[in-house]
């Protein structure tokens, strides 16, 4: 139940991120839909949208950045639930063994 | 339990649409810099990250003066839970200055002292995870942490002032005690929004580390009862 939870919350963590990636790159990108054809020609090398990938780069590293170590520390714990959960039913199969054999 | 669940996911919700508004505010309410033109927009999660990354790093102190004075487990947790949160930031910081650094100055790097002392924080951090990584479990890799922490900490009073003390090619200061630099006021809004929205990312992704080192802990007894249990059963079985 608390492992479905927090995958949901992953789930829920991944949608906002990519939302707000693509919200990011909508808005950066519009700022240019408005400019003159030929002055965004002119400006391609010394503009100001000439960092525009830059600034596109910053903003998606820093998402994915924050998704991925998200991701690791879900799957981490996930990973632990599962291993002590193992270990409790062993232990509980090794007693009921024991007391069927004694 | 069930008020950490609501806890953390309020503080996701919160951060969400925080990160919502600052997105707003810097790609479309803020106008764009007269010198640095576009790019400058980097500056808002630059700056944000920074600051929350030595925020984290307050933590790392707190937690690592906390464990030496009282002994106690949650102190060495939080310490050891925001070194790693702190990391993440510190690392995004140092990628998104980098990122900035191409089109404000024409190269990726330069070994400018804010730069420098930035990497040299990081480097300090990274040998406190691998430390924790790898020292003996339980009090002595604690113990030998926590001093790194403290000790680890006196690097981020010199980056915030490196550019008050030493020459350098970085913007000056424009926000906290030692500032000198001014920022348009809608710039400064936008800046303490994006601030702010960190922080309750922050929050959030500290409740989740800490989440999973209670985890890691219970994982650990599990596994000594485990290893115990066995090994009785195999002495008996012997017998």
């Amino acid at each position: 139940m608390k492992a479905t939870s927090l995958t949901m919350r992953t789930l829920a963590a991944a949608l906002a991120a990519a939302a707000l990636i693509a919200l990011a790159t909508t808005a950066a990108l519009a700022q240019t839909d408005g400019a003159d054809q030929a002055a965004a020609e002119s400006a391609e090398d010394s503009g100001p949208e000439a960092n525009l990938p830059y600034l596109f780069a910053a903003y998606t590293v820093t998402w994915i950045g924050f998704f991925a170590y998200l991701y690791h520390v879900s799957q981490r714990q996930r990973s632990l639930r599962r291993e002590v959960e193992a270990l409790r039913e062993a232990l509980e199969e090794r007693d009921r063994r024991e007391r069927g054999g004694g | 339990m069930a008020m950490d669940r609501m806890a953390g996911k309020a503080l996701l919700v919160t951060s969400a649409a925080l990160m919502l508004l600052t997105l707003y505010l810097v790609f479309i309410w803020v106008p764009t810099e007269r010198n640095l033109g576009i790019s400058q927009r980097i500056f808002y999660f630059h700056v944000s990250l920074a600051w929350v990354g030595f925020l984290a790093f307050f933590f790392v102190l707190v937690g690592s003066v906390g464990y030496l004075w009282k002994r106690s487990r949650s102190y060495d947790n939080l310490a050891y839970a925001s070194a790693e949160v702190g990391m993440v930031f510190t690392t995004l910081m140092l990628i998104t200055g980098v990122t900035w650094a191409k089109p404000a100055w024409g190269v990726w790097w330069t070994w400018d002292p804010k730069l420098t002392t930035s990497l040299i924080l990081w480097l300090i951090y990274a040998a406190y995870l691998m430390l924790r990584a790898y020292a003996p479990a339980g009090s002595q890799g604690a113990r030998y942490a926590a001093v790194l922490g403290i000790v680890g900490f006196v690097d981020v009073p010199i980056i915030y002032l490196s550019v008050v003390w030493w020459r350098t090619v970085h913007p000056p200061l424009v926000v906290g005690p030692a500032a000198e630099g001014s920022l348009e006021p809608s710039m400064r809004a936008v800046l303490m929004v994006a601030t702010v929205a960190f922080t309750f990312l922050f929050a959030h992704l500290l409740m989740e580390r800490l989440a999973l080192r209670r985890s890691e802990e219970e994982a650990d007894r599990a596994r000594v009862v485990a290893e115990s249990n066995l090994a009785g059963y195999r002495a008996m079985e012997g017998a």
